[in-house]
């Protein structure tokens, strides 16, 4: 019967795919319109594949490092599990197929959008949203493949049902493929997430502000750049980096109910088996709410909104019906409970997504405030933006706290000294979270494709009628974007609680692995052990003592300090990344309208290509730095400090990083609507003193919500993840 | 080559030139080396109609360049241009956004508005002073191009301004219109209300900015005692179908 429902897990991740290509089919079929909307399209898939194509040279090389280096740790020193260097490679190459897929049909797709919204509403949000949907399915389908694929093999080699030690080699080793997954994800959002600012700001600069020219006006050479960089920036780079929570999640979670009935192989199959039934579940549930999503002819903006909230909404209720059927059927210890703590993730995931809307949306008083404020100018618009989304970050960390409370409490069934199922809870939260990914990352990733439709729309001279339906697309897609970051930031800090969680049981693995070689393992406290099977016994408060992981040790402290820092830090390189990337952008700009005659008639066409080859290669630059920066540190720190100093290193990572990252999408999504606000007629309207001093803000917002906040969802699990996989060598060696 | 004739209001000149009126206009607004922008407002002339042209300097002057491209400009006069041309002369009228965009309008006749409210009114000739009046716009030309009074003009250039809610009250909100210092705007509207007597009221000055084409209300007017020629701005339902590419130039504000 267990292994039976297994199978469920390949065939739903198979099921996803196969959706994902049926609906790409249907999205070809439609037409791209005129000779000048394919060209434009042409234009930007030209763009987005050669930027991927140079990304994936430079992670490429990265990678090669990276394996190179684990398997001298895996076959040399014999401190990384022999598994390690292979999974990390999958993680990664399954990653970067999902954000190559997903973007190759936001580019595909746009044009046709903007053609079916010649047509009418109805038609462009079916193709818009089918469009995003692909990028939300082959997500989930190639993440539960890998992890699926994964499993079957590694049982075969170390049969669960034989020793419960071997589920816990399985679900160790399984969480070192997060690593590829997160590295991948590390560049798609650090690296586009440079692209697409330094394309927009460059653009604005010079397009708007110097030579006067609108926004997608095909006259400025850095447009297609710009749309490229909604298609790099927002499609990929969101896609890998929700791909590495949906996967970092289930797998965290998988290893902690391994860890949780680490004395009964049935129950204990049953835990793992949980969170990916829960997400195999969620994946069909996924596409029946894509199918929800439609509307009638002459929608309104309210109308679009319902659609897809009915499809989102749907979903998210059935999972909670599916996960009791699960759970009942799977006859899991305190199944009740566990239910709990996946409601209790789904609740977290809503009431997110709900304040960002609050406190980002102009419908709401915290955005008009901001609007208002530039009565006095752009100070006043920067400190009131700076305010607001701190103040923005107050319901999201109490919604985390309180989730991961009553997941805890659930998971351990309201006893808090159970702390190995309380951790599960917390785990299994992350999963029902991120069940419904399918859908709600299609919700996200349709945005992108709506900007582009209204530019390719624009850029072909479409019909008024036209540009209204892809303005109202667009700006659907710009409140579900929001929402949909404030949703990732979430799942990163549930993930890599989760993750943490899960790094003692990567703890006790590199031990056991110490102990083939060597007759006992001391602890930093003195204690002694033998005999692998000792670890068993030591329960995880224990553990923590033996490495002195507690508040009074210095070295804690110090990792808390550095991981805290490290968020700042990561910010502050992204940002100014941008900075140099975009006077780069501007630069050539600049050039082009001075050297190519006829430009500003229009007689002449820019050199689109040179634009986007300067922003690819700007953000392959930059993202080197920080990208190292978030590597390395971590494997300093363990090396240096041990155990104490990673684990502090986790946690001052995750609370500053999670914190921040909240606050910046948060500012920089309620400064773009505040200038939006001003310019739907408040205040005098474009053009007026609030509008220059809305303009200023939007652009000081710009990097915050679309490069620096995304990165740091990628920083937190990052760090995590590495901790994780390098946990064998941190148990070797430590300097201190 | 053809040779035509323009009237440029900023600043105000008198321009011979080889270009017709739409490439015309976008030189005005971007020039050649494409590093400068900026609004541009012309008409074109009929020379036939204008006696004083210097004919032998402009077949002196606007020749073809060097390398046979057409004569972009030719300055003919700087000064009190329009105080000497006739108004008989005028042909059509082109807006130039800051990015090179050029909108035709064409003289119409004027539809006088019943209800009595007031307006705002910018001037571009003589000054570019921005004015409150309770006149409609051929009371207001008749006002100031009545030269027997100090304050006054022999022609007169000027557009006149939405002023939405605040034509009947002063108190009412600025909603969408960009005007700077809205609450100096306010004032002297309320003051306008109070005192009947006085047909006008100086908002600013003189009003250095380029004019936001959007606030346009019913057109642009040039004329003098005698003669009021009216050039209707297009509707809203023309800018968003036939001047869509204008419009969204317009719209762009660079800061």
């Amino acid at each position: 019967m267990i292994n039976n429902l297994f199978w469920l897990v390949p065939v739903s991740a198979v099921l996803a795919l196969s959706f994902a290509f049926f609906f790409f089919r249907q999205i070809m079929k439609e037409d791209e319109g005129t000779e000048l909307m394919k060209k434009i399209a042409q234009h930007v898939r030209k763009g987005a594949m050669a930027y991927l194509k140079q990304q994936y040279k430079v992670v490429g090389l990265f990678f090669l490092i990276l394996t190179g280096v684990f398997s001298i740790l895996a076959y040399w020193f014999h401190l990384q599990n022999p598994w390690v260097p292979f999974a990390f490679l999958t993680g990664g190459f399954f990653s970067a197929l999902a954000g190559f897929f997903g973007m190759k049909t936001a580019t595909f797709a746009s044009a046709r959008t903007a053609n079916a919204a010649r047509n009418s509403l109805s038609h462009a949000l079916r193709v818009a949203f089918r469009s995003g949907a692909v990028m939300g399915l082959v997500v989930v389908g190639l993440g539960l493949l890998d992890i699926s694929a994964w499993f079957y093999v590694l049982n075969f080699v170390y049969p669960a049902a034989e020793d419960t030690h071997n589920l816990m080699i399985i679900t160790t080793t399984m969480l070192t493929f997060g690593m590829g997954a997160s590295a991948q994800a590390l560049f798609a959002r650090v690296g586009g997430g440079i692209f697409t600012k330094a394309a927009d700001v460059g653009a604005d600069l010079v397009g708007k502000v110097e030579a006067g020219i609108p926004e997608d006006d095909p006259r400025n050479p850095a447009t297609i750049a710009d749309n490229v960089g909604d298609n790099v920036g927002d499609v990929a780079g969101m896609g890998a980096d929700l791909y590495e929570s949906y996967c970092g999640s289930i797998l965290a979670t998988a290893a902690l109910g391994a860890a949780a009935f680490i004395d009964n192989t049935t129950v204990q199959f049953k835990a793992v088996l949980t969170p990916m039934l829960i997400a195999a579940v969620g994946i069909i549930l996924s596409i029946l709410g894509i199918y929800l999503v439609r509307t009638k002819e002459n929608a309104t903006q309210r109308d679009l909104l319902k659609s897809l909230s009915r499809g989102v909404n749907t979903s998210s209720v059935l999972i909670v019906f599916a996960s009791f059927g699960i759970l009942k059927l799977l006859g899991i210890d305190n199944w009740l409970g566990i239910l709990g703590a996946i409601v209790t993730g789904l609740l977290v995931g809503i009431v997110i997504g709900k304040s960002t809307e609050f406190f980002t949306s102009a419908e709401y008083r915290p955005t008009q405030k901001i609007a208002e404020s530039s009565d006095t100018g752009a100070a006043t618009v920067i400190i009131s933006g700076l305010g607001t989304g701190m103040i923005s970050t107050f319901v999201p960390v109490i919604a985390v706290v309180v989730g991961i409370m009553l997941a805890y409490l659930a998971g351990a069934g309201g006893d808090m000294a159970n702390m190995k199922m309380g951790l599960y809870g917390i785990g299994i939260a992350a999963v029902g979270m991120l069940s419904t990914l399918g859908i709600t990352l299609a919700t996200d990733a349709y945005g992108p494709i709506a900007d582009n439709a209204g530019g390719n729309a624009e850029m072909s001279g479409l019909g008024p009628e036209v540009r209204k339906r892809t303005d109202a697309l667009d700006s659907l897609g710009n409140t579900t974007a929001a929402t949909g970051k404030g949703f990732a930031i979430g799942s990163a800090a549930l993930t890599a609680l989760a993750l943490l969680a899960s790094y003692i049981e990567e703890l006790k693995m590199g031990i056991a692995r110490l102990l083939q070689t060597a007759s006992s393992y001391m602890f930093p406290d003195g204690f002694e052990i033998n005999d692998k099977s000792q670890l068993l016994n030591i329960d995880l408060s224990e553990f923590m003592n033996y490495f002195q992981v507690h508040l009074m040790n210095p070295i804690v402290l110090v990792g808390i300090f550095i991981g805290a820092m490290m968020a700042f830090l990561f910010c502050g390189l992204t940002m100014s990344a941008v900075g140099r990337a975009a006077g780069k952008m501007v630069a050539e700009v600049r050039r082009q309208f001075k050297e190519i005659p006829g430009i500003l008639e229009g007689k002449a066409e820019p050199e689109y290509a040179r634009c986007v080859a300067i922003s690819t290669k700007g953000a392959q630059l930059e993202m080197i730095l920080p990208s190292t920066l978030a590597i390395i540190v971590p494997v300093l720190v363990g090396l240096i400090f041990g155990v104490p100093g990673a684990i502090g290193l986790l946690v001052g990572g995750l609370g500053a990083g999670f914190v921040l990252a909240v606050f910046m999408a948060n500012s920089g999504g309620a400064w773009d609507n505040a200038k939006k606000y001003i310019e739907s007629g408040k205040m005098g309207g474009k053009g007026s003193d609030a509008h220059k001093a809305a303009v200023i803000g939007d652009t000081v917002g710009d990097p915050f919500k679309d490069t620096s906040g995304p990165s740091l969802n990628i920083l937190i699990k990052l760090m995590s993840m590495i901790t994780i996989v390098m946990a064998g060598v941190t148990v070797a060696f430590t300097l201190l | 080559m053809e040779k035509y004739f323009y009237f440029s209001a900023t600043p105000e000149s008198l321009v011979a030139s080889h270009l017709s009126p739409f490439k015309f206009g976008n030189y005005l607004a971007v020039g050649t080396k494409k590093r400068t922008k900026g609004q541009a407002i012309f008409f074109e002339i009929d020379p036939d109609l204008v006696d004083w042209l210097p004919w032998d300097y402009i077949d002196k002057k606007l020749v073809p360049y060097e390398d046979g491209e057409p004569k972009r400009s030719v300055f003919l006069s700087i000064y009190r241009v329009l105080e000497n041309l006739p108004l008989n002369a005028f042909l059509d009228l082109y807006l130039v956004t800051d990015d090179g965009k050029v909108l035709g309008l064409q003289k119409s006749d004027f539809k006088m508005q019943k209800e009595k409210i007031v307006h705002l009114y910018q001037q571009f000739i003589p000054n570019r002073t921005r004015v409150a009046s309770r006149l409609s716009p051929p009371e207001f030309m008749k006002f100031l191009t009545d030269t027997s009074k100090p304050v006054s003009s022999p022609k007169l250039f000027f557009v006149e301004l939405k002023l939405n809610k605040l034509a009947k009250d002063p108190e009412a909100s600025l909603n969408n219109l960009p005007y700077p210092n809205p609450d100096h705007l306010r004032d002297c509207l309320i003051r306008l209300q109070h005192l009947p007597e006085r047909p006008t009221k100086t908002v600013i000055r003189n009003f250095e900015e380029d004019l936001s084409f959007r606030t346009v209300k019913d057109g642009f007017f040039i004329g003098d005692q005698e003669t009021f020629i009216s050039y209707p701005f297009p509707s809203n339902e023309e800018l968003e179908d036939k001047y869509y590419s204008w419009w969204r130039s317009a719209l762009v504000h660079g800061f």
